[in-house]
């Protein structure tokens, strides 16, 4: 009778982690193909949300407006009054703008950069959207 | 004593530990530094004060905070994918005025409406001076 009952081999500490290794490999992939990696936001900006828009390009500079109007210039904190003399610092004269600007801030404290650029004659500036999500 | 010189050596297995080391480092680096937010761009367009608008008189488009649109010189008539077509010269460039207390995510969703609509050649203005009465 004994000798129908299946010899149990016991198995290592290694196999045991065998199926655990699998689903760790499983998760590696996925965060590799479905994650994208980004350079680390301000986390204090809460993107516009749009549902066309074109693919980011990297610019020269990355200017951006939190919702309690504090401004980075390439990720250096600075005041709306010195962004020329950051402007100035910069090596060429063509300088291509992106804006990082919280969607809760108000049209007049957008004006006050704009019209910053505009004096340095820069009229386009690529703004920042996060994609909409289905709804 | 030859015959002791060719007997293979036992195999020693290859410890996963190391493998596993390894893994979930990497998989800590995409976990962590992947993000699954889709950014996108909208490029601005800010026309220079003293940038001679080609087309003839610009349509001058009002925003207000409530997300009514209307016509800069007649207030009291609102804009609706309806009637757009009719107050609006579609052949001459056309600037968004929103009003100041107007919210960037007002802004960005206005401008993918209109373009949406067939406005051309659309760009972003000053903003004006918030309304006393809401439309």
């Amino acid at each position: 009778m004994n000798m129908l009952t299946p010899i149990r081999k016991s198995r290592s500490a290694e196999d045991n982690m065998i199926p655990m290794i699998n689903i760790v490999f499983l998760l590696l992939i996925f965060f590799m193909i479905a994650g994208q990696i980004t350079s680390v936001q301000n986390q204090d900006i809460v993107l516009p949300k749009t549902v066309s828009g074109v693919p980011i390009v990297e610019r020269k500079v990355t200017l951006q407006l939190t919702e309690k109007n504090k401004l980075f210039f390439n990720g250096i904190p600075v005041l709306l009054d010195d962004i020329n003399n950051k402007f100035d610092a910069l090596d060429t004269n063509e300088v291509s703008v992106s804006l990082q600007a919280d969607s809760r801030i108000k049209a007049v404290d957008l004006d006050k950069i704009l019209t910053v650029l505009r004096a340095r004659k820069i009229a386009k500036v690529t703004l920042y959207t996060e994609q909409k999500g289905p709804e | 004593m030859i015959s002791s010189l060719y007997t293979p050596k036992p195999k020693k297995p290859v410890s996963l530990t190391a493998l596993i080391d390894v893994v979930f480092i990497l998989l800590l680096f995409f976990m962590l530094s992947s993000s699954f937010s889709r950014w996108q761009g909208v490029d601005l367009m800010s026309p220079l004060a003293n940038e001679k608008v080609s087309g003839g008189k610009p349509n001058l488009i009002r925003l207000f905070k409530t997300g009514v649109m209307s016509i800069y010189s007649k207030p009291d008539i609102s804009l609706t994918e309806t009637n757009i077509s009719s107050m609006i010269d579609e052949t001459k460039p056309s600037i968004l005025l929103p009003d100041s207390d107007v919210d960037v995510q007002l802004i960005v969703s206005t401008l993918e409406q209109l373009s949406n609509l067939d406005v051309q050649n659309l760009s972003l203005g000053s903003s004006l001076p918030a309304a006393a009465k809401q439309p």
